[in-house]
């Protein structure tokens, strides 16, 4: 067995939560692997090469066991809510982060009607042409350039785990629509309306993302959380207008061998017990801090694997010692199997890269350790 | 330095409430900076800026949500040591919470950093996005110092709003504005007038 398959059985097992030979650290930070390798932001969101190699070399330099991605486009961020992204190089500075805008309405209500005679795909593809910066033709590049990137770390022997993101219905047009405006305007008033229409979304995703699982060979997926947790949206409205495609999304991930990882921003402690309803060592947990990681262990029990969750702020503010502090404690308290050691969310991109070493050097050596 | 993180939905009028504080700073006398969270708005004063020279510093987040902390603190400490101004404004993202922020400044800034928080709520819009978003609206108030009910000439904020606002911040001072049509230096008296009562009700409290 290679070292691409090994890493792959080490995920796999950390996934089924059976004793692992050293406990996986599995980063995501794009932004920090630009800083990390001294490229300015620029570059590395249009030179696709390069912002490979740069991930790769600080994935190298971890000894990371898999990956969340091997390229990123930030145009991906406004297909999925529905925005324009602000972009170094083009609204911003040439090293400024990329920021999806906050715009009230971007979408405006009548665009509903259109996407029921329209049908979901053709609206959304003119949407995203007129309104969103044309995405879809902006990310053709990085679509072009994923074979060679996958193929890069599958020679350096590090699987990817999030092949694609599967967005929900509420996701987009929360976005598309802006927060507040979606929230009162479209679900409190119109929620037959957006019945129907997340209905006519979520079929079209779920065929949709069949077959780009089928033709990317999709090891995992991420589920994203990101506007629709509790801190953000009441329990019942979660239960009612986001759990569906959740449930939906993640039932397709089993049926066609894919792992589910629920990627989920902000705190999710009032819904942790939601995901009870899944089948345990067939999913994967990624807090971000905010959710408290402990309730989680505790609520979901030993056989559901959670990734996460060294605190961004801890990397980028606080010592070498105080991460492998964390580190340790956290694998004392919900590990050591069933656990993925990565950063809450994205490593920020001014992280320590010190810090970042000490994160994946501790739950390298954490069982070695304790031998 | 005294750090006034401002935050509040999208349309609450956060905008109009710095430029309006802004104005009411120089005019004191006193020097001030800002950070714009926000992408792709209507910005802060142009003319207030070239009159006045105060800088302004945008920072973008991703996908807003994890690096903005870290990322405001750093963009703080960078602005008090090279202009060191007596002010520096944050107008944050309709989707920040504001208490996680205050947080990170209280646990990584340096013991010198005044931290004041302020959230602006829409009077017109409160009663249906208090309904629509309950969570939200929470983290958002809970974190506040002062809670500004903006765009009272509009909606003249009832007895009703006052109980909820201060079930959800029972620590900050209330207090309403129209920023759209106040005197710069009359908001800002106001928004001092209410950071010195939150302060006395610290200390009434310790």
């Amino acid at each position: 067995m290679g070292k691409y398959e090994e890493n792959l059985e080490l995920l796999r097992k950390a996934l089924r939560c059976e004793p692992v030979e050293r406990i996986p650290v599995v980063p995501c930070g794009n932004a920090y692997y630009a800083r990390v390798n001294h490229i300015v932001m620029k570059d590395y969101i249009s030179n696709f090469e390069l912002a490979c190699d740069a991930n790769l070399k600080e994935h190298l330099r971890l000894d990371a066991d898999g990956t969340q991605n091997v390229i990123f486009s930030p145009y991906l961020l406004g297909t999925q809510w529905l925005s324009r992204t602000a972009l170094p190089g083009v609204d911003l500075g040439d090293d400024d982060m990329w920021q999806v805008m906050e715009i009230d309405e971007n979408m405006k209500f009548e665009d509903y009607e259109a996407i029921k005679e329209m049908g979901w795909d053709a609206w959304q593809a003119r949407f995203i042409a007129e309104h969103c910066d044309d995405n879809w033709r902006h990310l053709e590049p990085f679509f072009a350039a994923n074979p060679a990137a996958y193929k890069k770390f599958y020679d350096a022997g590090i699987p990817c785990i999030c092949d694609f993101l599967m967005i929900t219905p509420f996701e987009y047009f929360c976005g598309g629509r802006s927060l507040a405006t979606f929230l009162m305007d479209d679900v409190m008033e119109e929620p037959e309306l957006m019945h129907e229409i997340f209905d006519m979304v979520l079929e079209h995703n779920l065929k949709q993302y069949r077959q780009q699982m089928i033709d990317t060979h999709a090891i995992g997926v991420w589920i994203g959380g990101w506007r629709t947790g509790p801190d953000i949206i009441s329990p019942s409205m979660f239960d009612e207008f986001v759990w569906p495609a959740f449930r939906a999304y993640y039932d397709l991930c089993i049926e066609m061998d894919v792992i589910p990882i629920f990627h989920l921003d902000s705190s999710w402690t009032l819904l942790l017990d939601r995901f009870k309803a899944l089948k345990e060592r067939t999913f994967i947990m990624a807090l971000d801090s905010k959710t408290d990681i402990r309730k989680c262990r505790e609520v979901l029990g030993p056989n559901v694997c959670i990734l996460g969750d060294v605190p961004c702020e801890m990397l980028t503010f606080s010592q070498p010692e105080d991460v492998a502090g964390y580190v340790e404690k956290l694998l004392d308290d919900i590990g050591p199997w069933g656990v993925m050691i990565a950063s809450g969310c994205d490593i920020p991109s001014d992280a320590k890269p010190e810090n970042v070493k000490a994160m994946a050097d501790t739950a390298h050596n954490y069982l070695s350790a304790r031998k | 330095m005294e750090i006034l993180l401002c935050g509040g939905f999208l349309g609450s009028g956060k905008t109009s409430l710095i430029n309006k504080l802004l104005h009411g700073m120089t005019d004191a006398g006193l020097t001030a900076a800002v950070i714009e969270n926000e992408a792709g708005k209507e910005g802060i004063d142009a003319a207030l800026l070239s009159e006045t020279g105060i800088q302004v510093t945008p920072l973008f987040g991703g996908c807003v949500c994890c690096q903005i902390s870290g990322d405001l603190l750093l963009a703080a400490r960078r602005i008090e040591a090279e202009l060191a101004p007596d002010w520096l404004v944050v107008e944050l993202t309709g989707l920040a919470l504001m208490d996680g922020i205050r947080d990170t400044f209280r646990s990584y800034g340096h013991s010198g950093l005044g931290l004041r928080t302020l959230s602006v709520v829409d009077a017109a819009r409160w009663t249906k996005l208090r309904r629509a978003a309950e969570p939200v609206v929470r983290r958002q108030l809970e974190g506040a110092d002062v809670v500004v009910v903006n765009k009272a000439d509009l909606a003249p904020p009832d007895r009703t709003m006052y109980a909820e606002l201060s079930a959800y911040a029972p620590e900050a001072v209330l207090l309403t504005a129209s920023a759209a049509t106040q005197q710069p230096a009359e908001l800002w008296s106001q928004i001092q007038l209410a950071f010195a009562q939150q302060e006395e009700r610290q200390h009434g409290h310790t």
